[in-house]
């Protein structure tokens, strides 16, 4: 699990007499950011926790770690919680898509910033090539991506066009 | 057909009494086409029209033997032809610049001029016995700020040296380096990039079986792109630097498939690389210039590309550090290495870090390589004599060998050159130094301060992200004086960045530092 300064708690029930989180479920969503936002099912009870503070049923905060493991360890539950079975669950899955195939053999290594300016020296303009971090749609996990400097352009150059058979 | 003679030109009737058509056909280091002697007894008149056919036939054959690339390589217009054994002859067309007379005796060291039968003045670029005497005049041109008469002489000792030693001879490099000076201090810049490309030319050309040459002959025309990079007025700066930073990796590419990628002779020009990105990001954090003349030395701008400021520094940074881990593990790796090596390795690769701002990285390679020395077996009293030495980063050469630190009385004494105003706060290349101070060297701005360093944020014990930097610069002396020099001192002074003190391995302050500043030309006084 990786660390994080945030995780979000799920209140699933709250007491009817004190309306408080004492005794009743949480879900811990911290194994990533690909999992914040998601919905926890109702009725997943992973653990009990051990605070007077008054919140709604239903409310999903944000509290910080350290105040996580304090509670983990008053409401230490003797089973592992469905929550865990979750998120190694969620870990695999996005492990297996990294995985290199048994094919492909190790995983191919992108050049360091280093040796793309030394190939870079010693090649023409349009062989070049551009390597830096990029956010792609969807995720906000910058992936280092290289693209050669000639296809850089043909593809501008082909959106150029694009664009112009669209307004004319 | 085909024999040694002076030149196609000079080949022809000379009515030069002092010249005979047989001493021209005795000599050895052009050539001309020799007519068979049964030609000569139809009369002169036939003659001269049989040669200037050949001579016509010879001149269209050349342009269509000779590869495009190779032909259009040389500068101006001089006609190579080539013939025997790979060696090729100069055509060098009448100049018509008239020769003025030199006070001093100059003009009667310049090439001798040759008439020729049309009456155009040839130079007599024959006599190689006046190149050095040449060259003394250009230089003394140069410091007389002559620049344009200096240009002269060595472009008439370059012709002779190309005459006399042939095309592709070696030694015209050092005349090429003379005149690139005469021509940077004149700013001109067409003439400077066009003997770069000659430069370039000629050393692929006599150096493609000699990579270490060929290394050289890189490193050495990389320092002329930084010497460019730094000239006021250059609206190329920015390109030049980049130019220069890949003629040194066009080195460390070409060393590596000679030597391997591990050999130690790779240090020295990897570390010019590192410095060159100092340079970048002083220029691209100072000054604000992120144009794409930044990012590459294309002449043309890739469409959809543009990386921002930060991006461009943090990139500089990592190619940086991990050049310099790349030199720690080549030392580290290479036979007879030393702790004290790594060590030292170390704080270079600290310096790196600090001058990034990265002043916990910094800290804890400072103090590795700290203990390190010490444990290797040096005092730790010497030890901490070499961190309080006050050293202006990034230093100017790689240090890989432990040397006794100055005695305290010196140590708090720092000689700075500053490079350009186009670089504020980089120090002189040493080998840029003779440029950067210009042809007088004693002339410009000399400033003696006193500075107090501080140091801030190492209180925190969490977070070590400490800086050390000049708090208060106090002006002693100013030479000349002037108060603009006193501005420029007060606004350059802060932005110098030197070693931290550490003591015991721990931080610590140096006491006063006393600063010789020398300030960079502004454009109008050399450089």
């Amino acid at each position: 699990m990786t660390e994080c300064k945030l995780f979000r708690l799920a209140v699933l029930q709250t007491s009817t007499e004190r309306n408080s989180w004492e005794g009743y479920g949480y879900a811990v969503m911290s194994a990533g950011p690909a999992l914040f936002g998601a919905t926890v099912p109702r009725g997943v009870k992973s653990g009990k926790v051990h605070n007077q503070s008054e919140v709604p049923q239903g409310k999903i905060l944000n509290m910080p770690c350290q105040y996580r493991q304090r509670t983990r360890d008053l409401t230490a539950p003797r089973s592992r919680p469905a929550a865990w079975y979750m998120n190694l669950a969620v870990c695999l899955w996005l492990a297996s898509c990294t995985a290199p195939s048994a094919e492909s053999g190790a995983t191919p290594r992108l050049p360091t910033d280093a040796e793309v300016e030394q190939y870079n020296a010693t090649v023409s303009a349009e062989e070049r090539i551009v390597c830096r971090d990029e956010v792609p749609v969807g995720s906000y996990i910058p992936q280092r991506t290289c693209r050669l400097v000639r296809d850089m352009q043909e593809i501008s150059r082909f959106q150029r066009e694009q664009l112009r058979n669209v307004l004319r | 057909m085909v024999a040694r003679a002076q030149s196609g030109a000079q080949a022809t009737r000379s009515k030069d009494p002092g010249v005979s058509y047989q001493q021209v056909l005795q000599s050895k280091e052009a050539v001309i086409v020799k007519l068979p002697m049964t030609s000569l007894a139809h009369g002169g008149v036939r003659l001269q029209s049989l040669q200037l056919l050949l001579t016509l036939s010879l001149c269209v054959w050349t342009q269509q033997a000779i590869p495009a690339g190779e032909r259009d390589a040389g500068p101006g217009p001089v006609v190579q032809l080539p013939v025997h054994g790979g060696e090729s002859m100069v055509l060098q067309p009448p100049t018509g610049r008239a020769h003025r007379a030199e006070p001093g005796g100059v003009a009667d060291n310049q090439a001798h001029p040759v008439t020729t039968d049309s009456g155009t003045a040839w130079n007599d670029y024959f006599r190689p016995d006046r190149t050095e005497a040449l060259l003394d005049q250009g230089r003394r041109a140069v410091t007389e700020n002559r620049f344009d008469r200096a240009e002269e002489f060595y472009d008439q000792a370059l012709q002779i040296n190309r005459a006399s030693f042939g095309l592709h001879n070696p030694t015209q490099l050092e005349i090429l380096d003379l005149t690139l000076e005469a021509l940077l201090l004149q700013r001109k810049w067409d003439q400077f990039a066009q003997k770069l490309d000659y430069i370039d030319w000629l050393t692929r050309r006599i150096y493609a079986e000699e990579p270490q040459q060929l290394a050289r002959s890189l490193q050495r025309r990389s320092r002329w792109h930084l010497a460019a990079a730094a000239a006021i007025g250059n609206t190329q700066s920015a390109w030049y630097l980049i130019r220069g930073k890949y003629l040194d990796w066009q080195a460390v590419s070409v060393l590596e498939q000679h030597v391997g990628p591990n050999d130690v002779g790779l240090a020295p020009v990897l570390y010019q690389i590192v410095l060159t990105h100092f340079y970048q990001t002083v220029s691209i954090e100072r000054r604000g210039m992120t144009s794409f003349d930044f990012k590459t030395d294309a002449r043309t701008v890739a469409n959809g590309w543009s990386a921002s400021r930060s991006e461009t520094v943090r990139r500089s940074y990592r190619i940086g550090r991990e050049i310099l881990e790349r030199i720690r593990s080549i030392h580290r790796n290479a036979p007879g290495s030393s702790p004290i090596t790594d060590a030292l390795l170390g704080i270079h690769l600290a310096d790196w870090e600090f001058l990034y701002g990265k002043g916990e990285e910094a800290l804890a390679h400072y103090r590795d390589a700290y203990f390190a020395l010490v444990r290797a077996g040096i005092g730790e009293a010497e030890v901490d004599a070499y961190f309080s030495q006050v050293q202006p980063l990034p230093a100017a050469r790689l240090q890989t060998e432990w040397q006794a630190p100055d005695s305290p009385d010196e140590s708090n004494v720092v000689d700075f050159i500053a490079w350009s105003t186009v670089y504020p706060g980089a120090q002189a290349p040493p080998e840029l130094r003779r440029l950067t101070l210009g042809p007088a060297e004693n002339s410009g701005s000399r400033v003696t301060a006193a500075l107090t360093l501080e140091l801030t944020g190492e209180s925190n014990p969490q977070k070590a992200d400490f800086d050390y930097r000049v708090a208060d610069t106090a002006i002693l002396r100013v030479q000349p004086e002037g108060q603009s020099a006193v501005d420029r001192a007060l606004a350059e002074i802060p932005l110098l960045k030197f070693r931290p003190r550490l003591v015991a391995g721990e931080l610590a302050v140096h006491d006063t530092v006393r600063l010789e500043y020398r300030l960079a030309g502004t454009g109008n006084d050399g450089m």
